[in-house]
Formats: C-alpha cells, sequence, structure tokens
C-alpha cells in the first residue's frame, strides 16, 4: 500500500481514537479546587494536539493523492548517507501478514502459558516451538540443547544467584 | 573531593568492578551484532540490579551504555553493517580500510579514538554537571515545565526525518501517560475498570515492548537477516588492533577534538544522541577532502563524536531529569527504581553518588579500551552467533523483566500490547523513541503544569512571567524550525558526499540493496 494511502488510514484512525478518547475524559471526575485544572485538563490538551496532528498527516496525503500519488518532497524521508554507501544491514524478506500475526500469536501463547504451567517449563516448549516453526530448524538435537541453554541458564542466573520468584505453574 | 572519597569504596569494591566489567562484555556484544542495541541491553539487565546498590546498579548499566557506543564499530568495520545506528558513519570510510586489508589499522584507530570521546566527555560532565544543577535549584514549577516541554519538543522533533510523525508518537506516549492515577487528585483515568491499571503503565515495561518486541518480530519474521555471509573482509585469525603511529595519532588530535566537543554538545541536547553526532563528526571531519579516499580521520571523528555523547547525555539527565537519549532514560528509570530522583537535588542530596558516577565513568572507559583491545577475536566470533537462537533468549529475557517489576503476570500483557503499538509504528515509519521519552517526561511535565496553574490561581502567565521560561520557549520554537528547514538540506549535503566519496555498492561487494 503506497505510505500516502496508509498515513490517510492512520491519520482518520487517529481522529477516531481522539473521539472515543474524549469520551472517556468526560467519564473523569472533575476537580475540587474550583479554577485550578483538573484531572480532565492536561488529558483533553494531548487529545486536542493529537487531532491536529492526525489532520496535520491527512493532509499532505490528500494532496498527494489528489495529485495522483505524486510523492512530497517534504514528506519522503531522504536515504542516510551510510545507505547511499551501501552500509546497511542486508534485508530480509518482506514478510506474509499471517506470519507476522502468528508470531504475536506465539509470544500471547507463552504468556498465557507462563501463567498455567509455569515460566521454566513454559519457556522450554516456547523455544522449541518458536525455533521449529518459525526460523524452520528441523534438526532436534539442536532445538532440544538451545532450549535447554536458555531454560537452563535463566534458572540458574535468576533462581538460584539472583533468588527471584518466577511464576510456578502445574510442574515447578 | 570529600564525596568522592566517601563514595571510592564502593566504586572499587569487587562487586561494583564485576558489574562493570559484565556491562561492558555485554555492551560490546550488544552493540556489535547488527539488530541488537545497548539501549536493548540496558533494559534486558535492568531487572537484574533490582537487588543492587544503586552505584553498582548504574555501573552494570554505564558498563553496557559506553560497551555499546564501542562496541558498534566492530562489526561496522568488519562486515560493513552498523552494529548500532551511531556507528553508521564509521562504517563509510572504516569498511573501506578492511576491504583494503587495513582491518586492524581501522579497529584501532575506531577504538583510541571512541575512548578519547568518552573521557573528553566525562571531563566536560564533571565540571558543568554541578555548575547547571545549581542554576537548576532556581527554577520553580514554571520554569521546570518550560524545560521538560523544550525537552520534549525536539525529542519529537530530532528523533525523526518527519515532524508531524515524530510529534504524534510523543503524543501517543503522553496519552499511555494519563492512564492510571491522576498525580495531584488521585482520580482514577482511563482505568476502565480494571484495577491493575490504577499504578499506570509502567516504564520499564512499556519500553522493553516498544524496544524490543519489534524486533523479535522482525527476526522471526524473516524481515530481517538472520545470520550473515562469512564471504566478508573477515579473518578470525588475522584481526587485531592497530594502534595508531604517534604521527598519526598528532594528525588525528584535531579532528577528535573537534568531534568530541561536538558530541559532548549534542549528547546534552535531549532528543539528539550518537547517530546525528557521529554523521556530523565525520561531515566536519571529511568536508575539505576532495578525493573519494577513506580516511583515518573519516574514522575517528565519528567514533569519537559519538562516545562523546555518553558524558553529554548525562548532563541533563543528572541535573534536570531529562533524559538525553534512550539509554540515559532507562538509566533514569533504573535510578528512580533505587530512590534516586534525577534533578538539581541529587547534587544536593546525594553528592557522593554523583562523584562515584564520574569515577564509575572514568573506569568504564578504561575497561572498554581493555576488553575490546585484548577481546577482539573473541568479538569477531560473536558476530557468527545465529541470531535466531539470540533473538529467542531475548524473547524470554523480555518476559522476564516484564514480570520481575512489580512480581505481576498482568505486566507481560502490557508488555506485549506495546509490543503490537511499537511494531505498528516502526513498519509505519512513526519512530518510537519519543513515545517512550514521553512516558518519561510527561509525569513531571503534567504535575508542573498544573502546579503552576494552583499557585497562580488558574492564570497562564505564570508561563511567560519568568526570563528562563521564555528563553527555553524560544529555544524550542528555533531548534524545531532549524530542524525542519536545515536538517533536510544538510542531510541532502552528507548524501551527496557520501555518494562522491564512495565506490558503487556492488563494486564494494557489500550485499546490495
Amino acid at each position: 500500500m503506497p505510505e500516502k494511502k496508509r498515513d490517510l488510514i492512520i491519520a482518520t484512525v487517529l481522529l477516531a481514537f481522539c473521539g472515543f478518547w474524549t469520551t472517556q475524559i468526560g467519564k473523569i471526575r472533575d476537580t475540587t479546587i474550583p479554577g485550578t485544572p483538573g484531572p480532565r485538563y492536561f488529558p483533553f490538551i494531548i487529545v486536542v494536539a493529537l487531532a491536529i496532528m492526525a489532520v496535520a498527516l491527512a493532509i499532505p496525503a490528500l494532496l498527494s493523492l489528489a495529485k495522483g500519488g505524486k510523492t512530497s518532497k517534504l514528506q519522503a524521508p531522504a536515504p542516510v548517507p551510510s545507505e547511499a554507501a551501501g552500509c546497511v544491514e542486508p534485508e530480509g524478506v518482506k514478510p506474509q501478514r499471517f506470519k507476522v500475526i502468528g508470531v504475536f500469536v506465539a509470544i500471547f501463547g507463552y504468556i498465557m502459558a507462563v501463567e498455567q504451567i509455569g515460566f521454566f517449563v513454559a519457556t522450554a516448549l516456547a523455544s522449541i516451538f518458536m525455533l521449529l516453526v518459525f526460523m524452520g530448524i528441523r534438526n532436534w538435537k539442536m532445538l532440544i540443547i538451545s532450549s535447554a541453554v536458555i531454560t537452563g541458564s535463566l534458572f540458574v542466573i535468576f533462581r538460584l544467584i539472583i533468588k527471584i520468584s518466577l511464576p510456578s505453574g502445574i510442574l515447578f | 573531593m570529600q564525596s568522592l572519597l566517601i563514595a571510592l569504596p564502593q566504586v572499587v569494591s569487587l562487586e561494583t568492578l564485576f558489574s562493570m566489567f559484565s556491562g561492558t562484555i555485554v555492551g560490546i556484544i550488544f552493540g556489535a551484532i547488527p539488530g541488537l542495541t545497548y539501549s536493548m541491553g540496558i533494559i534486558l539487565l535492568l531487572p537484574l540490579t533490582f537487588g543492587m546498590e544503586a552505584i553498582t546498579a548504574i555501573a552494570l548499566l554505564l558498563g553496557v551504555y559506553v560497551g555499546g557506543m564501542t562496541g558498534g564499530s566492530v562489526s561496522a568495520i568488519l562486515l560493513g553493517i552498523p552494529g548500532t545506528p551511531s556507528s553508521a558513519a564509521t562504517c563509510i570510510d572504516g569498511h573501506r580500510f578492511c576491504q583494503a586489508g587495513k582491518a586492524g589499522k581501522a579497529l584501532g584507530v575506531a577504538l583510541v579514538a571512541s575512548t578519547f570521546g568518552g573521557l573528553f566527555s566525562l571531563v566536560i560532565l564533571s565540571f558543568s554537571a554541578p555548575v547547571v544543577a545549581n542554576f537548576a535549584l532556581k527554577f520553580g514549577p514554571a520554569e521546570i515545565f518550560a524545560l521538560v516541554f523544550f525537552g520534549f519538543s525536539t525529542i519529537s522533533g530530532l528523533a525523526s526525518n518527519n515532524l508531524v510523525k515524530g510529534l504524534i508518537s510523543g503524543l501517543i506516549g503522553l496519552v499511555v501517560m494519563t492512564i492510571g492515577l491522576d498525580p495531584i487528585m488521585g482520580m482514577q483515568r482511563f482505568t476502565f475498570g480494571v484495577s491493575k491499571l490504577n499504578g499506570g503503565i509502567d516504564l520499564l515495561v512499556f519500553m522493553i515492548g516498544m524496544f524490543a518486541i519489534p524486533q523479535i518480530v522482525k527476526i522471526f519474521t524473516g524481515e530481517e537477516v538472520s545470520e550473515y555471509s562469512t564471504a566478508r573482509c573477515i579473518d578470525d585469525h588475522k584481526v587485531k588492533n592497530e594502534f595508531p603511529t604517534l604521527q598519526e595519532f598528532k594528525n588525528l588530535s584535531w579532528p577528535m577534538l573537534k568531534a568530541s566537543l561536538m558530541g559532548t554538545g549534542i549528547g546534552a541536547l535531549p532528543g539528539s544522541g550518537g547517530p546525528i553526532a557521529a554523521f556530523l563528526g565525520y561531515d566536519q571531519a571529511r568536508r575539505r577532502k576532495e578525493d573519494n579516499e577513506p580516511t583515518l580521520e573519516g574514522i575517528a571523528a565519528p567514533e569519537a563524536a559519538k562516545n562523546a555523547v555518553t558524558g553529554g547525555a548525562l548532563i541533563p539527565m543528572l541535573t534536570l531529569g531529562i533524559p538525553g537519549d534512550n539509554a540515559t532514560a532507562i538509566m533514569m528509570g533504573a535510578l528512580l527504581i533505587h530512590g534516586l530522583r534525577p534533578g538539581p537535588l541529587l547534587f544536593k542530596e546525594h553528592p557522593d553518588f554523583i562523584y562515584g558516577l564520574f569515577a564509575v565513568l572514568l573506569i568504564v572507559n578504561i575497561m572498554t579500551f581493555a576488553i575490546q583491545y585484548f577481546g577482539i577475536r573473541i568479538f569477531v566470533r560473536v558476530l557468527r552467533i545465529k541470531k535466531s537462537y539470540l533473538f529467542t533468549a531475548i524473547m524470554t529475557l523480555c518476559l522476564l523483566g516484564a514480570y520481575t517489576v512489580n512480581n505481576n503476570i498482568f505486566d507481560m500483557y502490557i508488555m506485549f500490547f506495546a509490543g503490537v503499538l511499537g511494531y505498528l509504528m516502526t513498519k509505519n515509519k512513526f519512530p518510537t523513541e519519543p513515545a517512550v521519552l514521553a512516558l518519561v517526561l510527561g509525569p513531571t511535565m503534567e504535575e508542573n503544569f498544573r502546579r503552576s496553574l494552583i499557585i497562580s490561581w488558574g492564570d497562564f502567565g505564570i508561563f511567560f512571567s519568568s526570563p528562563i521560561s521564555i528563553i527555553l520557549y524560544f529555544f524550542t520554537i528555533f531548534l524545531i524550525v532549524n530542524q525542519v528547514i536545515t536538517g533536510r538540506k544538510k542531510k541532502q549535503r552528507m548524501i551527496a558526499k557520501a555518494k562522491a566519496a564512495c565506490i558503487e555498492p556492488e563494486d564494494q561487494g557489500i550485499g546490495a540493496k
């Protein structure tokens, strides 16, 4: 999707958010010191400023789309000299949307698993899952060793040395 | 002097020295590996500091900071890939030295220059900080608001190619900041009936989500490469640091001094950090060169400038409570956790801590020099570690870090949602730094804004009644306008110079775009 179109969508979302947030501001109990700013004041200023900035984001996008998608010189980010010199990290592939969602779902699942089965067991399983599914590592020896090293190191450092208690679950 | 003598036993204690040593090693590794940053290293090590003394904790974090700033030059020179954004300028001439078979010389000059810059800024810090702190004691709520407003607006403006997106990012951070209890009246705001939100969104948890999670997602989705081709101009057995000769050092002295001064000044400006200092340092060093040949000045100047940022960034953080860059923002969080509030009162109430910090910074700079000099071959091997394993470990450390702040699983979920927000922002070219820094500065901004109006019974004139406030507002407008008008021209000039100075990327054998 062209950047300008995306900016326009983001500006619209931000304006909708400002509307929602303003209704929430109305629910805050007002100040008890007359004539002085209460708890609603600062959030209201922020929301107004955000709405103004959203409009400032939308206007160049609208103008650019009206002109047929030509990028405005003011908005186009210039490449930095190191990029011009070729000193950049090699680019990976453009990620498929479902893969991005999959990674986030996996991380969310990891957090839920920590709550249910404990930090160390969840970590051991999550490490194997992430390396197997997302990094495509099929060598089971490497998967088990890396999972054991990560989980073991965390156990030694946080449980034995620093003595921080971590979420325990059904196993330990 | 008395304060330094009080702090010295704690600074030279085994625990503190070990913290500095291990922090420096972690910092160099995080700085050297592209995709990892010293900010991430500081965030991940922060939970380890909870049980430490304040000076030991800050020693660990400063080790990561200085080590990370210095370590970025290793991959910039050897791989042609900057380890940190601050090392991008070093890469331009540094990698070409490597391709010409002079990697050792490039590494040696980078190391000497970065240590020079770090020590120079420490001297400026130790002399200027007490003076600034003394002056800042005169600030009332209106002046503090003006100062924070100045810091906030320059952060938003300078952290981005796009001023509007930078300001939006900062405002999003302020929105997040308002969640929880109102700081003056104690009213619930935006908690949606969730009692766990009464304490607000924790700064550290938010930072981990915004900085680390998007990087983790990029590795796991293949958006960033997880291993590098070893067909680069490095040979493990031959890489070693080669110091500049006496004549070379004499020739480099003036560029390093200028760059260090520039870096310290830029570091002291909230929101600008290593990358800006490094590029300006490079630009200064190369300005009079007409040919395209890489030079030692082109390595020494950006390295000195970026490391000089370390001391410079600590000036506003320690004296005014305004972080100079991301790393100092995180360190501010660390100090708050240890009951030390950065600002002018810190100099009055804990002078031993301040002078202890100066001593720690001195030792850390020397340690970084020694560790990178003797350990260069180990760090070269570290570059070969597959990022897939590294980032799996980092993912678990992120969860751990979020949990250990308040021993609350709810914070892990907050970190997750901050990560989703951070990823969406980076994908759409919104900088994340202003959002995080807004969370740092926001509470001070609101408190002093409302306090000023309470004192003046609602009269807004209080914000313009002091010359200090007016000067700060003037500087705010000046810097933002300057960024908009001149920033683009400067960047275009630097691009033209870089293109004129460099061979085509395909000929360099570096991964072509």
